[in-house]
């Protein structure tokens, strides 16, 4: 199951690449831009801002329903029919997650193959985590690369190494998330500990695959770990680059929409100051950081 | 003198706070009045004469104004509302636009008629389009106004002493001497104004040219900007400033060689295209670099960046530049064009020479030939001295056409019987795309027997000697622009609203013949009133997402039977009068214009609202993001619509950052061009920036946005406009 696919995405690798989001996560970083890739599942969305309340949804599930002539999503008796979907002139509702058949998804990826082919680009497999589907993701890989297209892999590596070892001889770069060293940082950030990621993260290393590593900088969470992320980075010799991300909220509202609550309202963005110094101290341990 | 930037903030407004000495003329009421009278007085007297006596009296009587600030120091009081992006000098209001009135009644009732019931129901505007014109640039610097008249009097001495000259030729030759005889005198009266003020090198550039071609660069440039004020006293526009980089080239090397230091040039073209910024009338000249020859040669030149760079630095928005685009040009160049398109330079268009060459070739133009074009207001390209383009004397609404065929020919708002009157006994989907072909047809071809017929009293209605006398075949044959001396006579068609139409017909397809969700009676009485009744079709038509703009074969494949069709019936088509008809799919604002007077169309789009606009995808609708988009459009072949296939680009800031962004955004151009795309345009904005600058207009003063072959500041436009912008920034920004 995905959840989308975005073409003209440039931050994803090579070129301008065609983003597969894969649906279901084992991560739980608290700050996720993309929490509906969390569950395995599909689920509503559902944008209170947006409605008009015009009730053409009324009535058409339990799930919605008028208190004080006002609409109300009752998220807990949906049962995603998506009715509601279909109805709203507004556009007040929207579904995350599909299916769809490796031959359906290639289809769909290859009208962008003049552009992924004329930039130096290609797809990127990310998330959620993709690998969670790697059977999947190696059928399509597959497929690609019958028309020649340039494969990334944007994972968090916390995955078993047979899922990496099945997708090995498809991809042409991963993109590996690098979150903390220290391993209760780590979970605190993320839910679960780190040692199967740098394992698998040294182990596509070892292999001569070109890397790219993320570092997303949450302040109070995880900018004391800028030092330890560096040393592990410089060990490595497949890394082409590292990017250093700055935490921003623009995903809050998401949260909202799909029921959640935002786990960290009360972080700061960092400074553009704090990235530079940031960048700096790798820089400084021969990381070859550049800009997002 | 100060420095330039010094200077800036009193040649920024210098239009609107221009004061006119009275001691050096009529004011600009009275010589309304004496052009009234003209206007006004019965006369067997040719027109070419008329408008050449009032030319010149308007020229003998104008009040002058000298800005010390600027090397281009002089301005004329001829009424022209300069907040106002259109020509309105007074000899147009009072005499120009009367006389078409007037002879179209006299000559042409009925069609006259009809084509007022076309502007009424909005499914075409009809003008005399004066408004978009190429002066001969090469012609004008080379001989300048003294050597222009010297010519024409030669010319006729000639046509007198062969015995063969008519009186038409004669009336021509003499109209050209008098507002000639008329510019050199009014030279003359602006070089002793001009004594009274500090300007040494404006009077003896202004001195020159009473008697002679320009010399320097300077003169280059200011017999230019003077040219462009006199042609426009007289009803023309010239609509760009030529290929400067080429044309100025062998000046800009002279001044060098002579002593000019870089500095003094550099600050000279601040001046110029400050000249042109303060106008502050964004639809106006834009200019032309770089190109390659018809063997591929690259022709930019040291110009080419130079002008580039020091326009970006001076973070304006008028004159327009047109990059034209090739393989082999200086990818320094290119990159400099898209770093400031990137960085907000909305006012620059890249056009690719291969699109254009094959589009002049499918018209039967050679690449000979074609190789010299320039751009021409949008981004119509025009070749230079040999060809008259009326490039926009119509633009017809193609989804009107929908109601037509819906609705047995009938305006589905007012119930006039425009279209001809068809069945609406439709059984079946291709019976209903033949029937909407055909009554895009029947508009069409009406419109071209009415420009037919109209043309034939160009120069009854609006001599032009001042734009006539640039060309050596006017000079040579004493002929009038307008009488088609020229090689090249063509005359543009433009069908808008391709998207709204595509969708239409998809929708049409869909949930009447296939899904048989209603009738299509049903759905004429939908669209009658507005959707009400219907809201949930109206919702689920909405969201479908099989719309032009998506690269989806369904709704691009009816886009290419729409555009084959015209293109197979009208592209090329020889023109009685000589010329050919050259196709164009570019809707400027008329895409708002016409929407007002557009009923709902099966695509969902609801009463009175905008349509889709040039080749955009219908607003909101292009969800396969920008990508999608251009494929969808390269699937038009570029070259049966010489005019335009623009590819409006929208792109959010962080998709085109930092150097992997310039060079992903310098693939996906080259990636278009090589597809066969014709030219791109766009704004690097997001809808969050677009919707604080909307509630915050202070904060955003000089945020720019491309609208169609111009930009404009985002905060002046009208809230619809600004929505519409919103929208597609929304999607794919």
């Amino acid at each position: 199951m995905i959840f989308a696919t975005k073409p003209f995405e440039i931050h994803d690798g090579d070129g301008i690449r065609t983003t597969v989001f894969f649906k279901g996560c084992p991560l739980r970083c608290k700050w996720c831009h993309n929490p509906e890739s969390f569950a395995f599942k599909k689920q509503i969305m559902y944008d209170e801002g947006v409605c008009k309340n015009c009730h053409k949804c009324v009535g058409l599930c339990e799930a919605n329903i008028v208190v004080d002539g006002k609409h109300v999503f009752l998220r807990d008796k949906c049962v995603r029919c998506e009715k509601c979907v279909a109805v709203c002139p507004a556009e007040a509702f929207d579904v995350s997650g599909y299916d769809i058949t490796p031959e359906a998804l290639v289809e769909e990826l290859l009208r962008d193959e003049l552009i992924m082919k004329g930039s130096g680009g290609g797809v990127t497999f990310s998330g959620g985590e993709p690998l969670m589907q790697v059977d999947f993701c190696v059928k399509v890989a597959k497929l690609l690369k019958e028309h020649g297209i340039n494969i990334a892999i944007d994972t968090s590596a916390f995955v078993a190494r047979e899922a990496i070892d099945k997708i090995l001889p498809f991809a042409d770069m991963f993109l590996f998330d690098i979150k903390a060293i220290d391993e209760d940082v780590h979970f605190a950030c993320t839910g679960v500990y780190n040692k199967q990621i740098l394992e698998n993260i040294k182990y596509v290393d070892s292999l001569g695959i070109p890397m790219e590593i993320r570092y997303p900088y949450v302040p109070t969470m995880n900018d004391g770990e800028v030092e330890k992320i560096g040393a592990f980075i410089a060990k490595l010799k497949s890394v082409k680059a590292v990017r250093i991300l700055p935490y921003h909220s623009y995903a809050e509202h998401k949260y909202t929409c799909l029921g959640m609550t935002y786990p960290i309202p009360d972080v700061p963005t960092p400074t553009k100051e704090e990235i530079a110094t940031a960048s700096e101290k790798m820089k400084a341990l021969g990381v070859n950081v550049v800009p997002y | 003198m100060k420095s330039f930037t010094q200077n800036r903030p009193m040649i920024e407004n210098e239009y609107e706070l221009a004061k006119f000495d009275p001691a050096t003329g009529l004011d600009v009421e009275i010589l309304r009045q004496k052009l009234q009278e003209i206007q006004d007085t019965p006369t067997d007297e040719p027109r070419a004469l008329v408008f050449a006596k009032a030319y010149a009296y308007l020229l003998d009587n104008l009040q002058l104004e000298i800005n010390e600030h600027t090397p281009f120091s002089v301005k004329f009081n001829v009424g022209i509302d300069y907040s106002y992006f259109a020509t309105n000098s007074i000899l147009e209001t009072v005499m120009s636009r009367p006389q078409r009135t007037k002879v179209l009644r006299e000559k042409m009732p009925e069609d006259l008629k009809k084509a007022e019931l076309f502007r009424k129901v909005g499914v075409g505007y009809f003008f005399t389009d004066f408004w978009h014109t190429v002066p001969n640039w090469t012609n004008v610097i080379k001989y300048g106004f003294a050597g222009i008249l010297e010519n024409t009097k030669a010319s006729k001495q000639k046509w007198l002493d062969s015995g063969k000259i008519d009186q038409d030729q004669i009336n021509f030759f003499d109209s050209v001497i008098i507002c000639y005889e008329a510019i050199l005198r009014l030279l003359a009266r602006v070089y002793d104004y001009s004594l009274k003020f500090d300007v040494p090198a404006f009077s003896a550039a202004i001195k020159n040219l009473t008697t002679k071609a320009p010399a320097t660069l300077y003169e280059v440039m200011l017999i230019s900007a003077l040219y462009l004020n006199f042609e426009e006293f007289g009803r023309e526009r010239g609509r760009t400033l030529g290929p400067i980089d080429r044309l100025y080239l062998p000046y800009y090397k002279n001044d060098l060689a002579n002593g000019v230091s870089m500095e003094e040039i550099e600050d000279l073209f601040r001046y110029y295209f400050m000249h042109f910024t303060a106008a502050k009338r964004y639809a106006e000249q834009p200019f032309t670099i770089c190109g390659c020859d018809k063997d591929g040669n690259d022709l930019s030149n040291e110009l080419s960046l130079k002008l580039l760079e020091i326009y970006d630095e001076l973070n304006i928005y008028d004159p327009k530049i047109q990059v034209r685009y090739h393989k082999n040009l200086d990818n320094k160049i290119f990159r400099q064009a898209l770093k400031m398109i990137r960085g907000g330079h909305s006012s620059i268009c890249i056009i690719n020479d291969a699109a254009v060459f094959a589009g002049y070739e499918r018209i039967g133009i050679p690449v000979e030939d074609a190789q010299n074009y320039v751009v021409l207001g949008c981004y119509e390209p025009i070749i230079m001295g040999e060809e008259e383009g009326e490039i926009a004397p119509v633009r017809l609404n193609t989804v009107k056409c929908i109601e037509f065929a819906l609705n047995g020919g009938k305006d589905l708002i007012t119930g006039d019987q425009v279209g001809f009157e068809s069945t609406t006994d439709i059984t079946s989907f291709e019976q209903f795309f033949e029937l909407f072909l055909e009554q895009v047809d029947y508009c069409t071809e009406w419109s071209l027997d009415f420009l037919r017929e109209q043309s034939v009293y160009n120069t009854m209605i609006n001599p032009a000697p001042i734009y006539s006398s640039t060309f050596d075949a006017c000079i040579e044959k004493g002929r009038d622009v307008h009488e088609y001396p020229l090689k090249y006579n063509n005359l543009s068609i433009k069908h808008l609203g391709l998207a709204t139409v595509v969708d239409s017909l998809m929708a049409i397809k869909k949930y009447v013949f296939e899904k048989k969700e209603i009738t299509l009676a049903e759905l004429t009485e939908a669209l009658k009133n507005d959707w009400r009744g219907y809201e949930n079709l109206q919702t689920r038509i909405i969201k479908d997402t099989e719309k032009y703009g998506n690269n989806l074969p369904g709704p691009d494949a009816l886009m290419t039977r729409i555009t084959k069709h015209w293109a197979d019936r009208y592209c090329g088509r020889k023109l009685k009068r000589g010329g050919v008809l050259r196709l164009g799919l570019d809707s400027v604002y008329h895409c708002v214009a016409f929407g007002e007077m557009t009923a709902a169309s099966p695509n969902g789009r609801n009463c009175g609202t905008p349509f889709s606009k040039n080749m955009c995808a219908t607003e909101g609708q292009d969800r396969g993001g920008i990508t999608a988009l251009m494929q969808s459009l390269l699937k038009v072949d570029a070259a049966d619509f010489v005019d335009a296939t623009i590819f409006d680009f929208i792109m959010h800031p962080s998709a085109v950052e930092g150097d992997k962004g310039l060079n992903d955004f310098e693939s996906l151009m080259k990636i278009f061009f090589a597809g066969g795309g014709f030219a791109a345009q766009g704004n690097i904005v997001s809808g969050e920036m677009l919707k604080d600058a909307q509630a915050h207009p202070e904060k955003y003063s000089t945020l720019q946005v491309r609208v169609c072959g111009w930009n404009e500041y985002f905060v002046k436009l009208s809230k619809v406009k600004q929505d519409l912008f919103i929208k597609q920034c929304e999607v794919s920004g």
